[in-house]
């Protein structure tokens, strides 16, 4: 599970480095594109008790909420049961969701006061991010515009990175995630972190501020 | 109408000095009378293999533990082919327990645990009687830490406590150092409650479990419990020795420098314009789903 | 946050209005401010870079399937006659003596519920929490530990993508629990992903779970 991070995805489908990005903003648009009305429509059928209907909802989000998961845990291991975790306590509070703010905000928000749960007992992370430091696994040559060698620069520096952003504190790693992985808005970020726009800000900035040195550090150590 | 008037008001008054019955019965806990006796007659025993296990039985009951409890273990017991006389070794230390006023809880769990990991009746009553002992020396602990002015606040807290100083003492963290814990607790003034005694051995527990020795988790919550810190940021301090000791750190320079980390630790100052700014209005913050029960 | 940096972040994210990218600009004069710049940037761009850890393809079913039923139309039913509104006629001396009834049910209840008898809970707030073990290959996978009297057979964890990842959600009181999974209803295991573990007593080593009691501020003791 933990070699899956290592292949930058867990079990669903690879995409190259330009398939990755044009993925990341399509997920972006279809946030920004999903009606607030829709979703209010979706979440009335699912409390009438057509269960069925979340799916849709699980669809638009999953991959948001699984990456968000992946990154503040550090690992991947978890990160499915906690994301899947989210969803479902999402769909017991929903009639505790007034529709003011996107459905992604709300589940989000859960998610990531669950990530806190998990890190606060957790004691096995450091273990399970120990085994970052193995090899990626050289079989998994996802296309043929990636060459081998491209493939381990790619799994190593991510893997680099992901390291690095489970040593930043919570509050920094959520707003660097949110803002430069998820692509939210400050706005968004606040409601998601229920502070203000420019407190999110703030931690973005400074969240990146710490990356970098320990990036340097961690660059310099080698 | 009169007639109907006074049925009516007969029968309230019959509601008001018969509800309080109702509740009677169902306050106490669900007894079901003779559930020893009854699984003794289904067992598979010989004649005087049930009359000591009755006799036993009727002895733990009277002791105060829970009739069902007593036969539940009975039952366990038969079904895995103890012996009658190992049974009663084992319902025994459950007794014992019990006339010590220590939580007979975490006993009977351990006895249910060893029956259902099928351990040999000896062992089990070995190592339910070591654990007596610690919850026995952690009672204790624990009363000497109220009369030093740590709070109960919550029902269940001392209870709580106990069990928790009772694990550290069986994970090897002497008795001296959990007292040493208790009166940094003790000394915390507003900080001084039972709850923070709970969770400082616990996490003392798991650091030891982590590979420190005792000695020095306790330092280190100890630490911890003198600086102030939340009870989340002491929990938290099991991550950061798991980070220190990823870091390829042994445990004890970790914990060294967690130490001296928390000893220079400032409380975090929010940067000015999280401060000035105030929050938007937001949804209600998430909260885990509750589901109400009445408590047995 | 200085003034420079303000800017930076909004350039980052940019929603500099003309006047503050001239203002911006102005303070990229500075070598410093231009090197803080461009090393926010590329930080920017490394982070915009990652692949998204997607989930499995069965996610979406997964979840569905850990759904509860919402209530089926006979219960709607049920619960639209209790609930509906009525009309009642009452007079004051009926409410005074329901008044005594609730009065004298509160008092009596306070009094009985002093003696909890052994093996009780008091606690009457219980949180999910979510068991998972990888055992392809395992036909039963079941969970036993403090929460149902080390029962071997009684709680079963379902596998329900029939890929050996068996799982069952509980609802826990508040405490601390020891565990472990009895596969194929003989083989003890310890959960590898547990966030503490115990010895048993008995060679075996325990899986822990602490269940804090739900709260609504951060604030704590």
């Amino acid at each position: 599970m933990v070699v899956e991070a290592l292949r930058c995805n867990s079990t669903g489908s690879r995409a190259s480095k330009e398939q990755g990005s044009t993925g990341c903003q399509v997920l972006i648009d279809a946030r920004r594109e999903s009606d607030p009305v829709d979703e209010r429509a979706i979440i009335a059928r699912c409390l009438a008790g057509e269960r069925r209907a979340y799916s849709v909802l699980v669809e638009r989000y999953k991959v948001l909420v699984h990456d968000l998961v992946s990154r503040m845990l550090g690992d991947t291991s978890d990160a499915e049961d906690i994301a899947q975790d989210a969803f479902v306590k999402a769909y017991l509070s929903l009639r505790d969701f007034r529709g003011e703010s996107r459905f992604s905000t709300w589940v989000c928000r859960i998610a990531l006061n669950r990530c806190k749960d998990v890190l606060r007992k957790r004691r096995r992370a450091p273990w399970t991010r120990l085994r970052h430091e193995e090899g990626p696994d050289v079989a998994e040559v996802p296309d043929d515009q990636e060459t081998v060698v491209d493939s381990l620069e790619r799994c190593e520096r991510e893997a680099r990175l992901q390291r690095a952003l489970a040593r930043l504190p919570v509050k920094y790693r959520e707003a660097v995630v949110l803002r430069h992985i998820e692509g939210m808005d400050f706005h968004e970020i606040g409601r998601v972190l229920a502070i203000a726009a420019g407190a999110a800000k703030v931690r973005a900035f400074r969240g990146r501020e710490m990356l970098r040195r320990i990036l340097e550090r961690d660059g310099a150590a080698r | 109408m009169a007639t109907r008037r006074c049925v009516g008001i007969a029968a309230l008054v019959v509601m008001a000095f018969g509800v309080p019955f109702v509740s009677q019965a169902s306050a106490q806990e669900p007894v079901k009378p003779g559930e020893l006796s009854r699984t003794l007659e289904a067992a598979n025993l010989s004649p005087e293999g049930k009359a000591l296990l009755r006799a036993k039985g009727i002895e733990v009951v009277r002791a105060g533990v829970a009739e069902g409890e007593v036969a539940g273990l009975i039952q366990r017991g038969v079904a895995r082919g103890i012996q009658p006389a190992e049974l009663v070794s084992l319902l025994d230390v459950v007794a014992r327990a019990k006339r010590q006023d220590l939580p007979v809880g975490p006993v009977l769990d351990k006895v249910k645990e060893g029956l259902a990991k099928r351990v040999p009746a000896v062992r089990i009553a070995g190592v339910a009687s070591r654990l007596s002992g610690e919850l026995a020396t952690s009672r204790d602990l624990v009363r000497r830490a109220e009369r030093d002015g740590i709070r109960v606040e919550a029902a269940g807290e001392r209870q709580r406590a106990t069990e928790a100083v009772a694990d550290a003492l069986g994970k090897g963290v002497p008795p001296e150092e959990m007292e040493k814990l208790s009166r940094q607790v003790a000394r915390s003034g507003a900080r001084a409650t039972m709850s923070r005694l709970e969770v400082g051995t616990q996490v003392t527990a798991d650091l030891v479990s982590m590979g420190l020795s005792p000695r020095e988790a306790s330092e280190t919550v100890g630490a911890a419990l003198v600086r102030g810190l939340s009870r989340r940021d002491i929990e938290g301090l099991r991550e950061r020795l798991g980070q220190a000791m990823k870091r390829g750190e042994s445990a004890e320079a970790g914990a060294t420098q967690l130490r001296e980390d928390i000893r220079s630790e400032r409380p975090e100052k929010a940067d000015k314009l999280e401060k000035m700014e105030k929050p938007e209005k937001m949804e209600k913050p998430e909260k885990p789903p509750k589901v109400e029960r009445p408590g047995r | 946050m200085t003034r420079f940096e303000e800017l930076l972040e909004g350039k980052l994210a940019a929603e500099l209005s003309p006047d503050e990218h001239q203002e911006f600009s102005a303070l990229l004069v500075v070598a410093e401010n231009r090197r803080a710049f461009a090393t926010h940037q590329q930080t920017v761009a490394l982070l915009a870079g990652v692949e998204r850890y997607v989930p499995s393809s069965s996610f979406t079913e997964e979840v569905l399937a850990r759904l509860p039923d919402r209530r089926s139309r006979p219960l709607r039913n049920v619960c639209d006659l209790l609930w509906a509104t009525r009309v009642m006629r009452w007079n004051v001396a009926t409410a005074l003596a329901l008044s005594l009834v609730l009065v004298v049910t509160a008092l009596t209840w306070k009094a009985l519920s002093g003696r909890t008898p052994v093996g009780s809970e008091r606690h009457s707030i219980v949180t999910l929490f979510r068991f998972s073990l990888d055992a392809p290959g395992a036909q039963q996978v079941s969970l036993a530990g403090d929460f149902n009297g080390w029962q071997p057979d009684e709680i079963l964890l379902a596998d329900v993508t029939g890929r050996g990842h068996f799982a069952v959600t509980l609802s826990l009181k508040p405490g601390r629990y020891a565990y472990m999974f009895v596969v194929d209803g003989a083989t003890w295991m310890t959960d590898p992903r547990a966030e503490a573990y115990r010895d048993d007593g008995f060679g075996n080593k325990n899986a822990l779970v602490n269940v804090e009691v739900p709260t609504v501020a951060d604030g704590d003791t």
